[in-house]
């Protein structure tokens, strides 16, 4: 599981082979002298960082200052200041026309609806992975959430703020299962444009949805299978999509124990 | 109180991708339809060729005793018209308002082919909207 991605942040600026670390991460999970050169190995969720630095060279010291304390720091080098934030949003019709090709192009894949979904929810699996990563770092300083209940309102709260700009409409548990959890949305932002012709039956474009949740709890350690459905509502004309959780049998597991 | 009468959309070439009837006035079968969609298409065409200005992008309004016809043609060649009361006002806000509603629903459904016919649930829904709208503002009026 781990090791998928190696991220240097690095340059090397000067000759004695140092990766600086631009970024605050975490403290180091663990150092090894060899020779004369340090590693450190830094973990966030995913993702292992190696810093190699001169063992008791001045610049290493400072390193270290600036990966744990994660304040403010004056850049003298403009490379090194990091990105800003930037505009926050995305064009909504940029992103409906390139989530109807996303669609069009599984579509023309796949001989059968439900690999469609599961072509869609793929897709959305390597998001959640990438958001999990991120949203860790940005909004909770390199913490995870290890609770059921946590990771859960992470999800319809965090994640669905980022990817949509706004919580989502609800988040219940089942009445019939004690595994399954709902988050329901009245209009789902990738449904809007869309209409599902009818001869593909239930089919949901939410599976994308779907799939990036799914990511994000099973990168979180909470394996699960998450689907999206269609739910009428009464009075209203269109239904409403719901994301189905249900937890695997372990996380209940761990959970009960956890008390 | 029909102010509307019909609504057709035609693709590039000249073919009905839409075509929705309203109220009981000037109702046509299918054929027809297609047949007065083509005709159109072509008097268009031709409009533009016969026009003694330069510059002209084709017929806009047909007025005849009993009905006019207000046409909109977007950049990319698909026409949208109404055949409607005559002297029915704000036609042509109304013509760019489904432009845009065709553009939101049916453009970005990933399962609309292009230059078929249209039937996307949300496109119709919003479109009856929006005419209806269009009629409780003409009843203010």
């Amino acid at each position: 599981m781990w090791g998928i991605y190696y991220i240097f942040y690095s340059y090397f600026y000067n000759n004695l082979g140092q990766i600086r670390l631009s970024k605050s991460l975490c403290n180091p999970s663990c150092t090894r002298m060899i020779d004369k050169y340090t590693i450190c190995l830094y973990f966030s969720t995913h993702t292992r960082i190696y810093k190699i630095a001169r063992t008791g060279n001045q610049n290493c010291k400072s390193i270290e200052q600036m990966i744990g304390a994660g304040k403010m720091k004056q850049y003298t080098n403009v490379l090194d200041r990091p990105l800003s934030k930037g505009k926050q949003e995305v064009s909504l019709s940029g992103f409906a026309f390139l989530f109807s090709e996303l669609v069009q192009y599984n579509q023309t894949q796949v001989d059968n609806i439900a690999e469609l979904e599961r072509r869609l929810e793929d897709a959305g699996y390597a998001v959640g992975t990438r958001i999990l990563e991120l949203l860790c770092h940005r909004e909770k300083g390199n913490r995870r959430e290890t609770r059921l209940l946590g990771i859960l309102s992470f999800v319809h709260s965090t994640v669905w703020k980022i990817l949509f700009g706004k919580v989502a409409d609800s988040l219940e548990k089942g009445t019939e299962h004690e595994d399954e959890y709902m988050i329901s949305e009245k209009e789902l932002l990738v449904n809007r444009f869309i209409s599902i012709p009818k001869d593909m039956g239930a089919f949901n474009c939410g599976a994308f949805v779907a799939g990036i949740v799914r990511g994000v709890l099973d990168n979180a350690g909470f394996p699960a299978v998450v689907s999206a459905h269609f739910v009428p509502v009464e009075g209203l004309q269109r239904p409403r999509t719901t994301i189905l959780i249900k937890f695997a049998e372990e996380v209940l597991q761990r959970e009960a124990r956890l008390g | 109180m029909a102010a509307i009468y019909s609504l057709y959309i035609i693709n590039k070439s000249g073919g009905l991708i839409f075509y929705k009837d309203y109220g009981s006035a000037g109702r046509m079968d299918t054929n027809d339809s297609l047949r007065l969609a083509s005709l159109w298409h072509s008097m268009h065409a031709i409009s533009q060729q016969l026009s003694p200005v330069s510059g002209c992008m084709g017929i806009e309004l047909l007025q005849a005793d009993t009905f006019d016809l207000h046409c909109f043609q977007s950049l990319t060649g698909t026409k949208f018209f109404v055949v409607c009361e005559p002297g029915t006002p704000h036609m042509e806000g109304l013509l760019k308002h489904i432009y845009e509603l065709y553009t939101d629903y049916v453009l970005k459904n990933p399962f609309y082919e292009m230059e078929m016919p249209i039937r996307c649930e949300l496109f119709d829904v919003n479109l009856a909207q929006a005419v209806q709208k269009d009629r409780v503002a003409l009843l203010g009026r």
